[in-house]
């Protein structure tokens, strides 16, 4: 399975920061609603150390 | 005993383990810590998953680690931990004799935290569970099982990209 990470924007129109992010669907609540993308961590993934 | 948990239909689900045959775990100290329900998007219920306390653990720390969700949920909707305590005679995978739940979820992790925290004279009214967390004033007293629940409405592809994980809190830790 591919390692991936997520962020979530609010609406599908609007893409995170970066590169490398597609968009997977939707989170809908009775009380919001967000766009969820999601790329290959190991790819696109951050160096924190 | 190692315990292999069962699908919903019955099918025995194998732990991950070393050449030897021995169950995979981490081990720091006074923590064992092992993903016991691996990552994976579902949109259904797991597998159920058993594990035996080990020797010398007086509590545990068990978290359902959501990295992403899609779906549409109603209120009382989304996952959740249910927790079940196996006899502890015999055959383990046998019971349960209880069951805990947690609150339906619909959080990532990195907002909301959705745990089972066991550790015997924790005072729970002084700690305000969030994510429908549930703390629980015992030790690990018997074998137990581990499953994910999760209802919703989902579009192919869609779900909860989760994981659970369990750190045994050791003697004196």
């Amino acid at each position: 399975m591919i390692n991936y990470e997520y962020e979530e924007t609010e609406s599908k129109n609007v893409k995170p920061k970066g590169e490398g992010w597609e968009f997977w669907g939707m989170r809908k609540t009775p009380t919001e609603e967000k766009a969820v993308w999601r790329r290959d961590a190991d790819v696109y993934g951050e160096v924190t150390q | 005993m190692k315990i292999a948990g069962k699908d919903p239909n019955g099918n025995v689900k194998g732990v991950a383990v070393t050449e030897n045959g021995e169950v995979k775990v981490q081990q720091t100290g006074s923590i064992v810590e092992e993903i016991v329900i691996p990552r994976e998007i579902r949109n259904g219920e797991s597998p159920r998953y058993g594990r035996i306390p080990p020797e010398g653990a007086i509590g545990c720390i068990i978290e359902h680690r959501i990295y992403g969700i899609t779906g549409t949920f109603a209120n009382d909707e989304g996952a959740r931990l249910q927790l079940a305590f196996m006899r502890t005679w015999g055959d383990t995978t046998i019971g349960p004799w209880g069951f805990v739940y947690t609150d339906w979820g619909v959080n990532l992790s990195s907002t909301i935290q959705q745990a089972i925290i066991m550790y015997p004279g924790i005072n729970a009214n002084m700690i305000e569970p969030r994510g429908g967390s549930i703390i629980l004033a015992m030790k690990p007293i018997s074998p137990i099982r581990l499953t994910i629940q999760i209802k919703g409405q989902f579009e192919e592809g869609e779900g909860f990209d989760s994981e659970v994980s369990i750190r045994w809190l050791l003697g004196g830790a």
